[in-house]
């Protein structure tokens, strides 16, 4: 049966966009300045935040740039930037109910903007995550009974992977959908900056036994999100479901990474968000035109290096972090090692299969390919830089 | 005078859920804000980010009579469950707010928990843009009432910010 849907789009205007250009730059601009501020306390970026906040911007001016898109550059500009600014806010924000106050707007915001799914549809996940995370830091600072408590550090954990739209809140995937409305920009943009801060301002005020309910909620759901997105991602018969799928399984090693509370698995967590921003969305963003049926999946010599690239292979960005993430797992428990192993080998099923998907680009497209694969080789072959820039 | 306000502003947040129509909406989002406004200054929170909050939240109130079904509509049929929600949300706020009910604070956030609670069961359940930004802007309000004054502050902000998100239903008519 076909259903046919009218798109929830409303006339994009000048005004709008400039608006929502300006206000990004202006909020990137002061969290930038925060320090020289009068209010500088309530801002501050942390290092790890730096870094992602440059990723993201050098994968915005790339994606831009170069990428195959449907919809104008400049739409794409405008948004891009709007979302530059609230992903600086989310990560320099200090107070977690502000965080979520924050993540409110953001996420109605961006709902507002035109999509193949109704607005109400787009805006409850977001408003759910601010929910839990606003009522689960409520909770933790009651310092009531101690269910309490453990109930909030849950709701938190549950609230993060609630904003970047993974198990067990994935919405329905929509391929017609623009990226800059569908699961990419929760899953690759605003669920990273959460995930890069929201532990380093929740942890120092939670007590020990609410804080190991946060550590295990996030390596329970890093377990299921690893399992979910490497059986999709293989098994699943849309092109366009495999390819959120496989962000899944980055992010699973990035929540197990966080969840270990250990400084490999910390490290392991920052490469793999970084590479979710800087390698698996622009990688994305070059396979829609495939996904959408306007150019053949075709294997070329690139897109065998690119499949390399996605099974997590050195020296690509993906090896790094399955090390560490190991190195984490077996300090803490090695049967944990286990389920991550057999996810790694399991990434070779799909990756072919996505690196087909990105099809064959020629002129300056090919170039954006290749300078995303480049990217990748930098996060796979200087880690320790990386590390070290993100204050790990 | 923080037992009045949190009184209050569990009534806005019930008549929001049970209002069908953007007077009733935004007369909901204008009690719940002057009840948080009493109940967050009886907690002694500062009084520059309290009037941040009111202002914000009338504001979003006033903002929210620009579009949206005409008229009142409060208590529609259907309505019923709503209202039972309104009454389960305050007894679970008080469940987990427990011993501190007694002290201004505590009555503070019993009644932020409850707008919170009650705002976000709305937003998650609405069919209409207008219903939603509004309920948004009471879970932020909700929310910041919850915390100190960079909370408050942001929630009077961001509620008000929500109010000014165009509210037009025209593209989802038919669903």
């Amino acid at each position: 049966m076909i259903s046919v849907r009218a798109p929830s789009r409303l006339p994009v205007r000048a005004p709008a966009l400039v608006g929502l250009a300006a206000a990004g730059a202006a909020a990137a601009a002061l969290v930038l300045a925060a320090p020289a501020l009068p209010f500088g306390g309530v801002l501050h970026l942390a290092p790890a935040g730096r870094l992602l906040l440059a990723a993201s911007a050098a994968a915005l001016a790339l994606t831009t740039a170069l990428a195959p898109h449907r919809v104008g550059r400049r739409e794409l500009l405008a948004a891009g930037l709007g979302a530059l600014g609230g992903q600086a806010l989310l990560m320099a924000l200090t107070d977690p109910l502000a965080i979520a106050i924050v993540l409110l707007l953001i996420g109605l915001g961006f709902a507002a903007r035109g999509g193949a799914r109704p607005f109400v549809e787009r805006a409850r996940p977001p408003a759910f995550a601010a929910l839990l995370i606003g009522a689960g830091w409520a909770f933790v600072q009651l310092h009531g009974a101690t269910w309490v408590g453990r109930a909030g550090a849950l709701a938190i954990a549950l609230g993060l992977a609630a904003t970047a739209g993974l198990v067990p809140y994935l919405a329905p995937v929509d391929s017609e959908e623009p990226a800059s409305s569908s699961f990419v920009i929760w899953t690759g943009f605003f669920g990273p900056a959460l995930a890069i801060s929201l532990p380093g301002h929740v942890l120092p005020g939670m007590p020990a036994g609410e804080a190991s309910v946060f550590g295990a909620t996030l390596v329970g759901l890093g377990l299921v999100n690893l399992g979910w997105g490497t059986i999709g991602a293989w098994r699943t018969a849309s092109e366009v479901e495999a390819w959120r799928c496989s962000f899944l399984v980055d992010w699973g090693f990035a929540l197990v990474g966080i969840g270990l509370f250990l400084p490999d698995g910390l490290a392991a967590a920052l490469l793999a968000l970084l590479a979710i921003v800087l390698v698996r969305v622009p990688l994305y963003l070059w396979a829609r035109p495939a996904l959408l049926g306007a150019q053949p999946a075709r294997l070329t010599a690139l897109n065998v290096l690119l499949a390399v690239l996605l099974t997590g292979a050195a020296p690509f960005s993906g090896f790094p972090v399955r090390l560490l993430v190991l190195g984490a797992a077996t300090q803490t428990a090695w049967p944990l090692a286990i389920p991550l192993l057999v996810a790694m080998l399991l990434a070779v099923t799909y990756s072919v299969r996505l690196a087909r998907a990105l099809g064959s680009h020629r002129g300056w497209a090919a170039a954006g390919l290749w300078i995303t694969l480049g990217l990748g080789l930098v996060l796979g072959l200087a880690p320790a830089a990386v590390r070290s820039l993100g204050g790990i | 005078m923080a037992i009045v306000g949190a009184a209050a502003a569990w009534v806005g947040v019930t008549l929001l859920a049970v209002a069908d129509a953007r007077r009733g909406l935004a007369l909901g989002l204008l009690v719940v804000t002057a009840g948080l406004v009493l109940a967050s200054a009886a907690a002694a929170q500062p009084p520059l980010a309290v009037a941040a909050l009111g202002a914000g939240g009338a504001a979003a109130a006033a903002l929210r009579l620009r579009s949206g079904r005409p008229g009142w509509g409060l208590l529609p049929p259907g309505s019923t469950p709503r209202l039972v929600g309104s009454i389960a949300v305050v007894i679970g706020a008080a469940l987990v707010a427990g011993s501190q009910l007694g002290s201004p604070p505590g009555a503070a956030r019993l009644a932020a928990l409850a707008v919170a609670g009650l705002a976000a069961g709305r937003v998650l359940t609405v069919e209409h843009r207008w219903a939603a930004l509004g309920s948004a802007s009471a879970l932020a309000l909700g929310l910041g009432a919850l915390g100190g004054a960079v909370p408050l502050l942001t929630a009077g902000v961001v509620a008000a910010g929500l109010g000014t998100i165009d509210a037009r239903d025209a593209a989802e008519v038919g669903r």
